[in-house]
């Protein structure tokens, strides 16, 4: 077999969780700098309601077109952003931001309702696809983020003081308000590529989550970024395989694996930097205790009230046990079953029903001669003429009279030439002699061709045969 | 004789009128709303009910039909049904609370105004453990019915069923229209010729076993000829997708590969409406290659890239369709969707040779 195994299919959702580890830890300390931890969130519904608004103009959502419109619709985004920010602030920009995510979310959801795969369009930038990302649109990422970093590079005093001491450089007199929009701008392209692959709840994560962590450990920014690269790529690394040995979702896999990931770091911050250690970890072992025992209460709670339902599960259980021992029943019953068959018109045409010719001609076998009644009964009783072609012929084989009438009725109500063929070919070859009889046509419509056939019927001792419902045996 | 004349004229004129009356009232009468939920059975419906009926479906053919979202526009359609027809299934479960939301209790089911299509029809997949662990499992078997033109005419036979209860007036209509829809299935499904040799009754009667009907056709001869080569139409059409291995996106497919004999050995959903899991698709390619197995079939509003992408991990080709009428510009009505979703597979396989 070909190596298809973990690296096959995690290998580029790795690749693409390192490129994105990789800008997002860094644009993440800017993020919890300026105290707007949900601006990624409003951006990236801001690209999505570009992408939507370009697929109302005839752009797959997919395309360049779409990226293009998308970004655009970011520039405008990072306007209002940049824009909104006031030296005094009265208003909160959180709140601007949240209206901004709102407003999207739901202008996109009123375009989506009346496109197709609107709701799987909506999911899908929710939780994304990182396990279905191509090296494509990895390679692109990487370029874009790459340059993003480089300018965020030369300009790195003006940004990290705008984020950091945004007073200072009021005083300082740089223009805040244009680098913030540069700063908006360029965390607006970076959001909206992402979120196209990874989704809104793992971006999220990648933003905050190593920016947080680094926070809490140092305030040197070389090390923040030292710390939240790693801590990236060791989440990505074993969330992703996680989410592969356990056969789960592999984006809230990672995103799960992220907020385990920061509480055992705050945990262990909190004994390692407390005045005297030996009581920071009996307040941490309390904490533990208190949580495992909420832990089995719940459990208790939920086994009490699941207790019903599981009793309903053994019932079905035993239910389901008595019925698999059906079979070894209807074996024995099987013996019996045929003495039934044998006097009973209805059981012998359940018996006869969706066999092939062979398996009809065995159970007619077993009939004997005593129960012909039954065979004339079910023969009345059914309109499927296989089974009637084949107990006509039973019947003749004891009763010519009797199996040549029959036989005769089957062809005259035959409905369809093929039947008339079929029955046709039994009689000629049970008389052993070819009647010629045109079968494209009703019987009665070539009533001088069934001249040589009437003979034969009088032969057998089939005398009523000119009967239109069939004939009779004297 | 002069009185007579005068009173055999003045009958006339009675009667005259009478027609005239009758005339105007039947075309004032304005045509019955009938609403479906899911496209196919709102054209039927308009096949069944002619131009006595408008017809119209909640769902459109592109959309997923496990999820709606509800709009004021659905409710009021719903209040003003003079007929529903729903699966009756477990299918369409936010039907219940947009009936509740229209205040039009005599379309809820099992009343007067309400018919479920599935009615009659032979379902298939009823799981034998009822739960849902196993992901979107259906109760009661597998509700995407229309896939089979044999339950179509099932399904136009109840809606014409719910028409007569709702309308009587126009019974002979609907009766005459049922029967000429069911012998278009038949003539679309056997072809002309087969039909005048066997006669469609037998045919319907053998085709609830599609497998054996072919076996019965290759095996019984008809002047000479085996009578499978009398047979037309779409099971004539679809004989090369007879015992065909393909891989499905979610299990939607039960009644057509029913009767046209396709092998769906796996589905990209690791269990019904649970998304694909990594382990999951490793383990459908592995056995598309092992199998060689070429064809990735989904419904179009299920995610494309995602299909492709494990079609394209195999080589093997991606089947985009759509599941319903209207769910592409070309697909109409019903018998256009029965030849979509033939045409669609039958051309991977000629491409592949």
């Amino acid at each position: 077999m070909d190596d298809l195994g973990i690296l096959d299919l995690m290998l580029p959702a790795f690749a693409e969780c390192l490129v994105l580890v990789g800008i997002h830890s860094y644009l993440g300390l800017h993020v919890i700098r300026r105290k707007v931890i949900f601006v990624d969130l409003a951006l990236a519904q801001v690209a999505a309601l570009g992408t939507t608004i370009g697929f109302l103009f005839g752009m797959a959502p997919d395309s360049t077109a779409a990226l293009i419109f998308s970004m655009l619709f970011t520039f405008v985004g990072a306007a209002i952003f940049s824009i909104t920010r006031l030296r005094g602030e009265k208003v909160p920009q959180e709140a601007v931001i949240g209206l901004v995510y709102a407003l999207a979310a739901a202008v996109v959801i009123l375009i989506v309702d009346r496109a197709p795969h609107g709701a799987e369009h909506i999911k899908e930038v929710m939780t994304g696809a990182i396990l279905w990302v191509q090296w494509e649109t990895i390679v692109l990422a990487a370029v874009v983020y790459g340059g993003v970093g480089l300018f965020h590079y030369v300009f790195r005093r003006q940004f990290l003081l705008i984020s950091d001491r945004p007073e200072q450089a009021y005083a300082q007199g740089v223009k805040v308000r244009l680098w913030d929009f540069f700063f908006y701008l360029s965390f607006g392209v970076v959001i909206s590529i992402s979120v196209q692959t990874a989704g809104v709840l793992l971006v999220f994560v990648f933003l905050v989550v190593p920016a947080i962590t680094a926070t809490l450990i140092t305030d040197r920014l070389i090390f923040q970024l030292a710390i939240g690269w790693s801590i990236g790529t060791l989440v990505s690394l074993f969330g992703l395989a996680l989410s592969y040995f356990g056969d789960m979702p592999s984006g809230p896999t990672v995103v799960s694996f992220y907020g385990v990931m920061l509480v055992v770091v705050a945990l262990f911050l909190f004994v390692f930097k407390a005045p005297t250690r030996t009581k920071a970890l009996l307040k941490l072992a309390v904490g533990l205790a208190a949580t495992a025992g909420i832990g089995v209460a719940l459990f208790a709670i939920g086994h009490g009230l699941g207790q019903s339902r599981l009793a309903v599960g053994r019932a079905q259980k035993a239910v389901t046990s008595q019925t698999s021992q059906l079979p070894a029943q209807f074996d024995s019953q099987k013996s019996e079953q045929k003495v039934q068959v044998l006097n009973n018109a209805s059981g012998l045409l359940r018996a006869l029903t969706g066999k092939t010719e062979e398996q009809q001609e065995e159970i007619l076998g077993s009939i004997d001669a005593t129960h012909r009644d039954v065979l004339a009964d079910a023969f009345q009783k059914t309109d499927d003429y296989s089974i009637r072609l084949a107990v006509a012929r039973h019947i003749f084989v004891h009763d010519r009279a009797r199996g040549a009438c029959l036989l005769y009725e089957t062809l005259l109500a035959a409905e369809s030439p093929f039947i008339r063929g079929e029955t046709i070919s039994v009689i000629e070859e049970l008389a052993g002699q070819a009647f010629e009889i045109n079968i494209e046509k009703p019987v009665s419509t070539n009533s001088e061709k069934v001249t040589s056939l009437k003979a034969w019927l009088a032969e057998t001792g089939c005398r009523r045969f000119d009967l239109k419902r069939g004939g009779e045996s004297p | 004789m002069k009185q007579l004349i005068r009173r055999s004229k003045l009958s006339l004129f009675v009667v005259c009128l009478l027609s005239v009356a009758s005339l105007a009232t039947s075309a004032r009468a304005a045509p019955l709303r009938v609403v479906t939920t899911m496209p196919c059975y709102a054209d039927i419906a308009k096949r069944v009910g002619g131009n006595r009926v408008t017809a119209e479906a909640l769902v459109k053919g592109y959309q997923d039909p496990h999820f709606l979202r509800p709009k004021p526009s659905l409710a009021n359609k719903l209040k003003n049904a003079d007929l529903l027809v729903s699966t009756g299934l477990d299918l369409e479960l936010w039907l219940p609370s947009l009936i509740d939301l229209s205040r039009n209790p005599e379309i809820r089911s099992g009343q007067r105004r309400y018919v479920s299509a599935s009615q009659g029809v032979t379902l298939l997949e009823i799981p034998t453990v009822k739960s849902r662990v196993n992901g979107g499992v259906h109760l009661f078997g597998n509700p995407r019915i229309c896939t089979s033109p044999i339950n179509a005419k099932v399904i136009a036979r109840n809606i014409a069923t719910g028409l007569i209860k709702v309308d009587p007036r126009s019974e002979e209509t609907y009766r005459k229209n049922l029967h000429l829809f069911a012998e278009e299935i038949d003539r679309r499904l056997y072809g002309k010729r087969l039909i005048e040799i066997l006669g469609a009754r037998i045919l319907n009667r053998m085709v609830t076993n599609p497998d054996r009907l072919v076996a019965f056709l290759e095996e019984k001869q008809y002047k000479g000829k085996p009578l499978i080569e009398y047979l037309g139409g779409w099971l004539k059409k679809g004989l090369p997708l007879r015992g065909r291995k393909i891989v499905g996106y979610h299990k939607n497919w039960a009644y057509f590969n029913h009767l046209f004999g396709l092998k769906m050995v796996n589905y990209l959903e690791p269990r019904p409406a649970i998304p694909p899991t990594p382990k999951h698709i490793e383990q459908v390619i592995e056995q598309m290659r092992q199998e060689k197995i070429s064809v990735v079939v989904a419904a179009n509003y299920f995610p494309e890239d995602r299909v492709r992408l494990v079609a394209e991990r195999v080589g093997a080709t991606a089947v985009i369709v759509s599941m319903d009428v209207g769910g592409m510009p070309k697909v109409t009505n019903y018998f256009e969707y029965i030849d979509h979703l033939l045409d669609a597979l039958l051309n991977v396989f000629a491409n592949q040779g």
